[in-house]
């Protein structure tokens, strides 16, 4: 997020700047009636529903390591924290100050993280069935990949007005039926324990759904010649698509001991509404509770939050 | 062994890589497939593996004679141990298992074979092996023997044991595969059946208690407390049971109950009061369903806590309380209805669950129709330990062959019939359905197949064929003392 301020900061500057220069060449003109803008930038985003995953998973990987045991550690399991959104739109300037007009909008970002850990200990009990016992595990996520993509097709109402000779600044508002698609790829290994067991794991969830959405942006045009300009707005995106339904494949594979190949392959797939499952890891430090987005199991509804800050720049055309 | 894992379903085809770990097995094998066929005429699965468990096991041990000296102040244990054996057919070098052996070899002090002396040091008279398809190392004599006549290894050894609290027991943890090879020269699979008569002598002055697999005898040599334990029968290695602790630890009780002589020791903490009433009800129930129960000497177990896990032995067991009836039917079904190999020893792990948990009331869920594993067929025969899948999905699966059969009664009889017939008769996963198809007429070998063999048939035949070529190379070496035959 502090991305997206600081790169807004910098690009309302840099326009700021650019119309005194230009003001002072040449005369202002007319806006067009017609005008074409295509946008790109930068959006904080935080799915934290999606994003869970990524607690759990830490919570899985490290469930010792607060211990005071051998251990080793690598990787970090990484959130989807930002985007780079794009859109184009057509304006038709209604009066002084009012235009209306339709736009398309689009992102797609995807966060691919790796961690891994590995615990060794010994347990020595001389009352116990067995006097001394390895503890020695591996465990590892590699990789995670969050992905989500979004895509919004909205009108837009925007107000504007002239500040100095060639500068408009204005607000809009650009609402619609966000589309969002949303998949998470993981795959997890866990090798020992006080067994020598080997377990593979593999998870590829997908999942859509849509809902309303508005974005809420400031905005600041400077024409640089009679049809070309330069824009730069910012604002808030409200895009939260609350029925995600999709598909799940889970594939378990377990090879124990001194099998030379797998002994047992478990292949799940379901099809539903993904929901946040309560889970619980057991670590060193006590219970972590969370959750994990999950297909055919009791959770409370799943949420895809593409909500966030936003800044973005472009160009205009007028026709 | 009592424990708690995982469960799944479904599998992957790996026959492939079965076949190519099999291939691979060094030494000789006879091929003499010496086929076992029910009574309908269906050869049974054990056969196939004979050939390849003889190129990888290679000596049939008769009997397993061991001398332990304690020194709990010091934790070490000196032992001498004499095995007695012959050549398994076609095999013309000794192995053993022993782990001191390959940990510090330095502590092997003396090595006699057929009262010739070798260095325990020389890789010229033995050797450390590996054999494809298990990480368990083999100790080879590289002199080799005539097949005819019964041969002696003696070793002596220096083991050492914590001395953090004197306590010396058996350890043996079938999961993982490990056996008694830790503390005496043996071959560590559940089909070597060998008597073992083990004399413990402890040098110290605080007085112990022993329980053990088998018959015991105390006697008080001077300053030190001498227990000879004898399994007045052949037994697997890793099934014999031992433990010593001392006697201000703990409480030792002897009970008749239903007939089978109980001798427990357990420590103070421990509920013997409720360990008794929970014999007193699982014996006889035992004995009803499954007949006599089977260790010469009665029961003997070591109660270590309430709660936990525990571990089976023959006539014998350690455990927690809460795994007390557990490991008491692995005395039927395991330590006397053996199995042939580690990988086949799923089927006692199952039975044992399955029924156990049948008599508190908890169901097994059946295995879906999909369900196809390969846990049996994804390991050699030569490796060690078993799937964990056995305390679940082989529970289902007992489930499903109760079921065919008409019900827990009715399965109950099949596992007598097992105990009745194939006491110490050491059989395979196959075996078992062709067994189950001799008493009820119930053929579930193809269900068997697609559950742990990945629906496909075992096939071995040919690598312990390509073994016993192998081993004709090395045949020349024979010292001065052995007999060639030709």
């Amino acid at each position: 997020m502090a991305n997206v301020r600081s790169c807004a900061i910098l690009t309302v500057g840099l326009l700021w700047g650019l119309s005194r220069t230009v003001g002072a060449q040449s005369p202002a003109a007319p806006p067009r009636a017609w005008q074409v803008e295509a946008v790109g930038g930068m959006t904080g985003l935080a799915p934290n529903d999606l994003n869970s995953r990524v607690d759990y998973d830490s919570a899985f990987i490290n469930y010792l390591s607060t211990a005071q045991i051998q251990q080793q550690h690598e990787g970090e399991m990484l959130k989807l924290a930002d985007a780079n959104p794009i859109a184009v739109r057509m304006l038709r300037r209604l009066s002084r100050h009012w235009s209306v007009g339709a736009g398309f909008a689009f992102f797609t970002t995807q966060q691919s993280s790796s961690a891994g850990a590995s615990y060794r200990y010994t347990v020595i009990d001389p009352r116990a069935q067995e006097y001394q016992r390895e503890f020695s595990q591996t465990l590892s996520i590699d990789p995670l990949v969050l992905t989500v993509r979004d895509y919004l097709p909205h009108g837009v109402v925007r107000y504007d007005m002239a500040l100095a000779r060639r500068l408009r600044i204005g607000a809009s508002l650009h609402a619609g039926w966000v589309l969002a698609e949303c998949q998470i790829s993981r795959t997890q290994t866990t090798q020992g324990g006080f067994y020598p067991t080997r377990r593979y794991s593999q998870l590829e969830m997908t999942g859509s759904g849509g809902g309303f959405a508005a974005d809420v942006l400031l905005s600041a045009h400077l024409p640089v010649a009679s049809r070309f300009g330069l824009i730069v707005e910012g604002g808030y995106a409200l895009h939260q698509v609350k029925n995600v339904t999709g598909a799940q494949k889970t594939t378990v594979q377990i090879q124990d001991g001194e099998a030379t190949a797998v002994e047992l392959e478990q292949v799940s797939q379901i099809e539903g509404r993904w929901v946040n499952q309560p889970v619980t890891v057991q670590t060193s430090s006590g219970p972590w509770q969370g959750s994990v987005p999950a297909i055919g199991t009791q959770g409370t509804p799943f949420t895809l939050n593409l909500s966030g800050w936003q800044v973005r720049v472009g160009v205009s055309f007028g026709i | 062994m009592r424990t708690s894992m995982g469960v799944s379903c479904r599998c992957f085809p790996s026959r492939w890589l079965v076949c190519l770990a099999l291939l691979a097995v060094p030494a000789g094998a006879g091929a003499q497939d010496v086929r076992r066929v029910t009574t309908d005429g269906q050869v049974l699965a054990a056969a196939a593996p004979d050939a390849l468990l003889d190129s990888a096991f290679r000596i049939d041990i008769d009997s397993i004679t061991v001398t332990l000296d304690w020194y709990p102040a010091t934790g070490w244990v000196d032992g001498t141990a004499t095995l007695a054996f012959r050549l398994r057919p076609g095999q013309s070098r000794a192995v053993f298992n022993f782990t001191p052996f390959v940990t510090s070899r330095s502590a092997i002090s003396r090595l006699v074979l057929d009262e010739y002396a070798l260095s325990p040091q020389s890789d010229g008279d033995v050797k450390i092996i590996t054999v494809p398809g298990t990480r368990q190392p083999f100790i080879e004599l590289q002199h080799p023997l005539d097949p005819a006549v019964r041969h002696t290894l003696t070793v002596d050894y220096r083991l050492s044991v914590p001395a953090v609290y004197p306590r010396f027991s058996s350890e043996v943890n079938d999961i993982l595969g490990r056996g008694n090879e830790a503390v005496w020269p043996t071959i560590n699979t559940p089909h070597e059946l060998a008597r073992h008569v083990v004399t413990f002598r402890v040098h110290d002055i605080q007085t112990f208690r022993f329980v053990g697999s088998g018959r015991s005898d105390f006697t008080q040599d001077g300053g030190v407390q001498q227990w000879v334990l004898d399994t007045q029968r052949d037994v697997s290695s890793y099934s014999v049971m031992f433990v010593l602790l001392p006697a201000g630890d703990t409480e030792y009780r002897e009970w008749l109950i239903d007939g089978v002589p109980v001798r427990a020791v357990a420590y103070t903490s421990v509920n013997l009061t409720e360990a008794k009433a929970r014999l007193e009800s699982w014996l006889p129930e035992l004995r009803r369903r499954f007949g006599p129960f089977p260790a010469l000497h009665g029961l003997n177990i070591f109660l270590f806590s309430d709660s936990g896990g525990g571990m089976e032995y023959y006539g014998g067991t350690i455990t927690s309380l809460s795994a007390l009836r557990h490991e008491v039917l692995h005395g039927y079904f395991g330590c006397s209805v053996v199995l042939r190999t580690y990988p086949d020893s799923w089927i006692d792990e199952a039975v044992t669950s399955w029924f156990e948990e049948i008599m508190r009331g908890q169901q097994h869920p059946l295995l879906p129709a999909t369900y196809r594993g390969n846990w049996v067929g994804a390991r050699s025969p030569v490796s060690v330990g078993f799937s964990t899948l056995a305390y679940s999905d082989g529970a289902s699966i007992m489930q499903a062959v109760a079921n065919r059969l008409g019900g827990t009664d009715r399965m109950a009889d099949f596992l007598k019939y097992l105990v009745q017939n194939y006491t110490f008769e050491p059989f395979t996963t196959l075996d078992f359905t062709a067994y189950l198809k001799d008493f009820s007429g119930v053929d579930m070998r193809t269900q068997f197949l697609e559950w742990v063999y990945s629906g496909l048939e075992p096939s071995v035949q040919t690598s312990a064929t390509a073994g016993a070529r192998a081993e004709q190379k090395v045949l020349d070496l024979d010292p001065p003392w052995v007999r060639r035959r030709h």
